[in-house]
């Protein structure tokens, strides 16, 4: 799919290009060996605006479109998919609050997350809630002026960097989303270490002993919290998510390419061997469409198309089991080399699959987007 | 066309079963989470409206009969429809 990039889009992906390349790409394998992500790096993405990258100039945001927006986390998906990760949940997260949150929540939140003076974070999943968001069971009590929360959140990307949760629990039965400062009394939060992928992005398990949140922080009303406020915060997150598996993608085939074209074996580089170059073929295909169904989602996403989401989630779906299989292909090029730290295409593969985890797992995008086939979208094009 | 005719053809066209206006679409299990994006994003693009937190909620989304008076309403306050 060609698309005619404009130049702040370019402008946008070439920046991504710089910055990981200095702030972020030295440090990917420290991050994924230390499980963390450093002071330093937070730092550089504050003082270079990525943390509100995709948010209006009117709160101090980047202001990026869709299609820059996802150029840029093509970029830090090639270099480093927990930092990546930070940027899709932050962004994700403040997009909620931008597009439906109330006037006030806006001026108190958005000029600090857009400036990356704060860290949000999105606090779903439970112990015995996945895929199936409807089984949540914290609880959040309503009384006089505000509602008191009770339960336990995992898996909650950057949780351990966050200021501000967007937290959803259910309140007399019915689903509600509420911010949730850092900082209430009755909040712990943990480190969930050891995880397969995206390893330094900074897990936690939130515990809520009865925290005391303002109705005022409430988005949304009661009851919509998991089919508006969710759904949309998800969307976001898949869209982004699709161009970091496109990122991974990317940086399989430089690796795979530089080390066909250097390694000798069998009296010729790995290169002339007719599998090798088969599987070069292959890796370059999966990039070519998995990139072409990012654009294509982008390109609706800008023209507030009702088949972007399913588009996106088309595109997410796609794209990360290409990155998992062009991964795993790398790694097998790579002979035992493959599975050392020294290179990296073992943590492209251990981050590629947590994207076909993340926003909903394959078998969740099997099932909605075969809804979406039999109501014959392409009819629409 | 007007709104209610515009609503109904487009969700008529989402769902291969039989719809009367006033049949609750989130009782009937006919919206998946993707799908519910999608009337959201409808309603904004066809009515020129735009959704805010406050209409964040299922009782303005649930139903043909339910849309119809929530764009006309949002319409109306935005001098739109």
């Amino acid at each position: 799919m060609t698309c005619d990039l404009s130049e702040a889009q370019r402008d946008a992906s070439e920046r991504a290009r710089r910055f990981v390349t200095e702030a972020i790409l030295p440090f990917a394998a420290l991050i994924d060996e230390t499980q963390t992500t450093p002071q330093h790096v937070l730092q550089a993405l504050r003082a270079n605006s990525w943390l509100g990258a995709g948010l209006p100039a009117q709160w101090g945001g980047g202001e990026l479109d869709p299609l820059a927006y996802g150029l840029a986390m093509e970029q830090f998906g090639w270099a480093c998919s927990s930092t990546r990760t930070l940027l899709t949940v932050h962004n994700m997260t403040a997009q909620v609050i931008l597009r439906f949150g109330s006037a006030q929540q806006r001026e108190r939140w958005l000029p600090a997350l857009c400036s990356g003076e704060k860290i949000i974070a999105f606090a779903l999943t439970e112990p015995g809630a996945g895929s199936d968001a409807t089984g949540i069971e914290t609880e959040a009590q309503p009384r006089p002026g505000e509602y008191r929360i009770t339960g336990t959140k995992i898996w909650c990307s950057y949780g351990l960097a966050a200021d501000l949760y967007l937290l959803f629990a259910r309140c007399e039965g019915k689903p509600v989303a509420l911010l949730v400062e850092r900082e209430s009394p009755g909040l712990s939060v943990e480190p969930m270490q050891d995880v397969f992928g995206t390893r330094g992005s900074m897990l936690a398990r939130l515990r809520l002993d009865g925290v005391e949140v303002p109705v005022s922080h409430r988005i949304g009303a009661v009851g919509a919290g998991l089919s508006f406020v969710a759904n949309v915060a998800l969307d976001y997150g898949r869209f982004a998510v699709a161009w970091g598996a496109v990122g991974i993608i990317r940086a399989c085939l430089d690796t795979c390419v530089d080390y066909a074209s250097e390694r000798h074996q069998g009296g010729a580089v790995l290169a002339q061997h007719q599998l090798i170059r088969r599987q070069l073929t292959d890796t370059l295909l999966a990039h070519t469409t998995a990139r072409a169904l990012c654009l294509r989602s982008a390109q609706l996403r800008m023209a507030g198309d009702p088949r972007a989401a399913s588009e996106t989630a088309l595109a997410k779906y796609h794209a990360s089991e290409a990155a998992i299989r062009v991964a795993n292909d790398a790694i097998a090029l790579h002979g035992a080399n493959g599975c050392s730290p020294k290179f990296p295409v073992s943590r492209y593969l251990r981050d590629a699959t947590v994207t076909g985890i993340v926003e909903g797992t394959r078998e969740i995008h099997q099932i909605a987007l075969a809804s979406y086939a039999l109501q014959r979208p392409y009819l629409d094009d | 066309m007007d709104a209610r005719s515009q609503i109904r053809a487009y969700i008529r066209s989402k769902i291969a079963q039989p719809l009367e206006d006033c049949d609750d679409l989130f009782d009937l299990g006919l919206v998946d989470s993707l799908f519910g994006l999608r009337l959201v994003s409808f309603v904004e693009q066809k009515f020129g409206i735009t959704v805010d937190g406050d209409d964040l909620d299922i009782a303005n989304f649930c139903s043909i009969d339910a849309l119809t008076a929530f764009v006309t309403a949002k319409g109306a306050a935005d001098g739109r429809v």
